[in-house]
């Protein structure tokens, strides 16, 4: 990890140990878990897209095995909440393997077609085959881990946002590593990194499971935290909303998949009262911002930072 | 037997409009080699834009339906010259994936402010009995379905076979820098592409709303299907897009119909996703190049 | 024999580009593949190299067929090469693409790497820095790769294929677009590689100062076949040569 990346990572720690001290309002809690949850998401996915190159359109497909198979598993057939999440993120990953192996021969608007062919199949067996149907199920067993069980929205602020940071690191140290650099490389010659000996489809494969990962570990804590769900949340829609977020935060840098989550979870909030907007103002901001603002806000900010560094 | 007569002919109905949605997507594939993700909601604009002419403002048939297909020309239009020209230069085709998205969900999001979630429909064009053909029912409408759609590949095939705009569009599906050298305006040639397939779109959306109804939010699916059969033809070629079509219309109808509605829509993906990953050209087209157009 | 080229033959759409190549490159040697333009040597080297794909034939790296082998895979059993047009990583920092070339011998798991503390240890970057100063880029470390002048681009693509630690490095074209100061510097970088290192060196190369100076063995490329091998002055003098070069028969 950079120096500047340290930073940030001990500055975010230090504000969610502090953010609580600035609120106890469970509303604006609740929504900084679901950005947190959205948020992982869209760091598996910036990974993707920054850094192999890859577009997925079935983000959602991972995040709803994630979020279907632990709980399934923990409600029905009684297992610990730990060990249900830990393997409905096995499955997701061998699925994306799976997935992988053929998809990621295709190019461009192939795999993004793929990719979203996948999700949508992973949302219509949810909404046949998952229990309740299209109107989802209850009851799901809160999270517990060694046998204390979470209950405040407090908790799960902490807990959610402690996977945040142990996941930047580990994003971090990955980005910055031999690995990083190979992914870097092949971006910009792929005939000269195989000549130097990088399996190119190997660590492609690796990239897409990861972000496959990341998902599914949201979609499991976002089960156990809400104890309540049905197949919507699951839809290209989220897919795309994933997207939106890499998009507005900045596709060449991770930590733009949490200001992006932040942008997108947030804005229907700011929007309660225009129900019937928000789809409009989602399709606004993420044509303008392919437009005008392409590389997204982090890398904006981090330039306009250096720019008045310098000055 | 009557039965699957029944499901053969509402299964050719929907299949009529992967087709166009399918031969939009080969238009605009053939002049910029972007898979337009927006393609299904111009089929929305159609139906739902009919309806406001037709039925919200009362305006005769004849004039709706040139409202209607001008304002889908127009979107397709603005489309082209606001988002994808700027563009289309970078040459970063995820830039280019995502942008169309982007177009799909705004088209959506004005829809659905300006119409609501409720679905939408309007009497069939002509009234009449339903036509007995061995115990299956078939509407006039179905009839009317099929026929447009039949008009529209005789006039596409006109079009780009006896015109000279169209054969200019084809001479850039086949080779951009040749077209160029020759004196065709490639950049008009990209515009015309979006504003024909958003017509062909719009008429299918206009034809089948009587039978199916429109509402806001069908595009993406309708993208994915008409992508599906455009694949299933092979990229670029149109006729394959038309049997494309027909057969993943009478495929989904007749899974709806012998083993269970909800699988209606994974038959398109599943069909997709084989394509992709066992014969990515196509079950009717010939072994192709995946090309790469560079602007 | 460090490599054996056995009967390769490579068509594109119908035009012989490689027909029945045998040749081999002894372990230690400089050995250079020369022709006129289109005589099929950057053909063979992508064929080597895995890139693209022969027609018929087979080919021997150390005494191991590596015909149906991935370029990752022959990169890992010691080849690497440079390109023509050069495949350098462009935004990527002069240092960090010889770090990438050290990809091979230090790759980890992503568990691993997203553990580690420190990205990059010193040791590996050390090697890097050491890697820059033998090739003389040191003082250009911290620039990004595609600033460089193709002189440094070309000899920087030389340093990130020695990062790889391999036995047998291709050259292709290495001195093209290079003033004679440069070439100079490149012949004498060549040699060093060969002596102090013992890496086996295959070059393509037009020019035939820098050929004629430093290779043991010369093999010439003629429309896809050869058609004469041997040492510099015996090659300097071979009449089918000199014909294929002035284009007389």
């Amino acid at each position: 990890m950079t120096k500047g990346n340290a930073i940030a990572v001990l500055l975010l720690g230090i504000l969610v140990i502090l953010f609580p001290q600035l609120t106890t309002d469970n509303y604006i809690l609740t929504i900084a878990i679901f950005i947190g949850i959205n948020a992982l998401v869209a760091i598996g996915l910036t990974i993707l897209m920054g850094y192999a190159g890859q577009i997925s359109l079935g983000q959602a497909g991972f995040y709803g095995i994630g979020a279907y198979i632990s709980a399934i598993l923990s409600l029905y057939l009684g297992l610990p909440v730990l060990l249900s999440m830990i393997i409905a993120i096995a499955i997701a990953s061998i699925t994306a393997v799976v997935l992988a192996i053929p998809s990621l021969r295709l190019k461009g608007h192939y795999l993004a077609v793929a990719t979203l062919g996948f999700g949508e199949i992973i949302h219509i067996i949810l909404h046949e085959w998952g229990p309740g149907g299209p109107s989802g199920f209850g009851d799901i067993p809160p999270l517990s881990i060694f046998g204390y069980i979470l209950h405040s929205t407090l908790e799960y602020f902490y807990l959610i946002w402690l996977c945040i940071i142990v996941i930047m690191i580990f994003s971090l140290n990955l980005i910055n590593s031999m690995t990083g650099k190979a992914l870097r490389a092949i971006h910009d010659s792929e005939i000269a990194s195989l000549t130097l000996g990088i399996n190119i489809t190997k660590l492609k494969i690796k990239v897409f499971v990861l972000s496959a990962v990341y998902a599914a570990l949201a979609g499991a804590l976002y089960a156990h935290y809400v104890t309540f769900l049905s197949p919507s949340g699951f839809s290209l829609f989220y897919s795309v909303l994933v997207l939106m977020m890499v998009v507005i935060g900045g596709i060449s840098n991770i930590w733009g998949g949490i200001a992006g989550a932040l942008i997108i979870t947030i804005l229907p909030e700011v929007l309660r009262g225009f129900k019937e907007f928000d789809i409009l103002v989602y399709g606004m901001i993420l044509t303008l911002s392919l437009l005008f603002m392409r590389k997204g806000i982090v890398p904006l900010i981090i330039e306009t930072y250096k720019r008045w560094i310098s000055k | 037997m009557t039965l699957l007569l029944q499901f053969l002919f509402s299964g050719l109905t929907t299949g009529t409009v992967y087709a166009l949605v399918g031969i939009g997507f080969n238009i605009v594939y053939n002049s910029t080699s972007i898979i337009n993700l927006a393609q299904g909601e111009f089929v929305v604009i159609g139906g739902l834009m009919m309806w406001f002419f037709l039925e919200g403002m009362q305006l005769p048939f004849a004039v709706s339906l040139s409202l209607t297909l001008l304002t889908a020309a127009v979107v397709g239009l603005l489309m082209e010259r606001l988002t994808i020209k700027p563009l289309l230069k970078k040459g970063d085709l995820l830039l280019m994936i995502m942008v169309t998205i982007a177009i799909s969900i705004l088209i959506r999001g004005i829809l659905m402010f300006k119409f609501g979630k409720d679905p939408y429909t309007y009497p069939p064009f002509t009234e009449g009995e339903p036509i007995n053909f061995y115990g299956a029912v078939i509407t006039q409408q179905t009839l009317w379905v099929i026929g447009i759609t039949a008009l529209c590949i005789v006039l596409l095939y006109l079009f780009f076979n006896k015109t000279m705009t169209g054969r200019a569009m084809r001479a850039c599906s086949l080779d951009v820098k040749a077209a160029r050298l020759m004196g065709i305006n490639v950049s008009n040639i990209v515009m015309l592409s979006f504003i024909i397939s958003a017509i062909i779109g719009a008429i299918g959306g206009i034809a089948i709303t009587p039978i199916s109804l429109m509402e806001y939010d069908k595009g993406a699916m309708l993208s994915v299907k008409g992508f599906c059969a455009a694949i299933m033809g092979g990229l670029g070629r149109s006729r394959g897009a038309v049997a494309g079509g027909f057969t993943l219309g009478i495929l989904e109808s007749l899974t709806a119909g012998y083993i269970h509605s909800g699988f209606k829509d994974a038959v398109a993906l599943l069909i997709m996703l084989f394509i992709l990953f066992v014969k990515p050209a196509g079950i009717f087209g010939k072994a192709e190049i995946v090309r790469l157009r560079k602007f | 024999m460090i490599l054996d080229i056995k009967n390769v033959s490579k068509n594109f759409g119908g035009i012989k580009a490689l027909k029945n190549i045998n040749f081999s490159v002894k372990k230690g040697s400089i050995h250079a593949l020369i022709g006129p333009n289109g005589a099929g040597k950057t053909t063979l080297m992508n064929i080597i190299s895995g890139i693209e794909k022969m027609d018929s034939g087979d080919i021997y790296f150390k005494g191991f067929s590596i015909k149906d082998k991935p370029p990752y895979k022959r990169a890992e059993m010691g080849l690497a090469r440079t390109f023509q047009n050069l495949e350098l990583f462009g935004n990527l920092t002069v240092l960090e693409n010889v770090i990438v070339g050290m990809y091979l011998k230090n790759q980890r798991g992503f568990l691993s790497s997203g553990i580690m503390l420190r990205g990059i240890n010193r040791e590996i970057v050390d090697k890097s820095l050491s890697i820059l100063e033998y090739i003389k880029l040191s003082h250009r470390q911290k620039e990004i790769a595609k600033n460089l002048p193709v002189g440094e681009q070309r000899l920087l693509e030389v340093g990130r294929a020695l990062a790889t630690e391999p036995e047998l490095i291709l050259l292709d074209e290495p001195a093209a677009g290079l003033n004679m100061r440069e070439t100079k510097n490149l012949s004498q970088l060549i040699q060093k590689i060969r002596d102090e290192k013992g890496i086996t060196i295959l070059i393509v190369e037009h020019d035939m100062e820098l050929v004629m100076g430093i290779s043991d063995l010369i093999t010439v490329l003629n429309f896809g076949e050869v058609i004469a091998e041997g040492e510099p002055l015996m090659i300097q003098k071979n009449p089918h040569v000199i014909s294929a070069y002035l284009g007389e028969d």
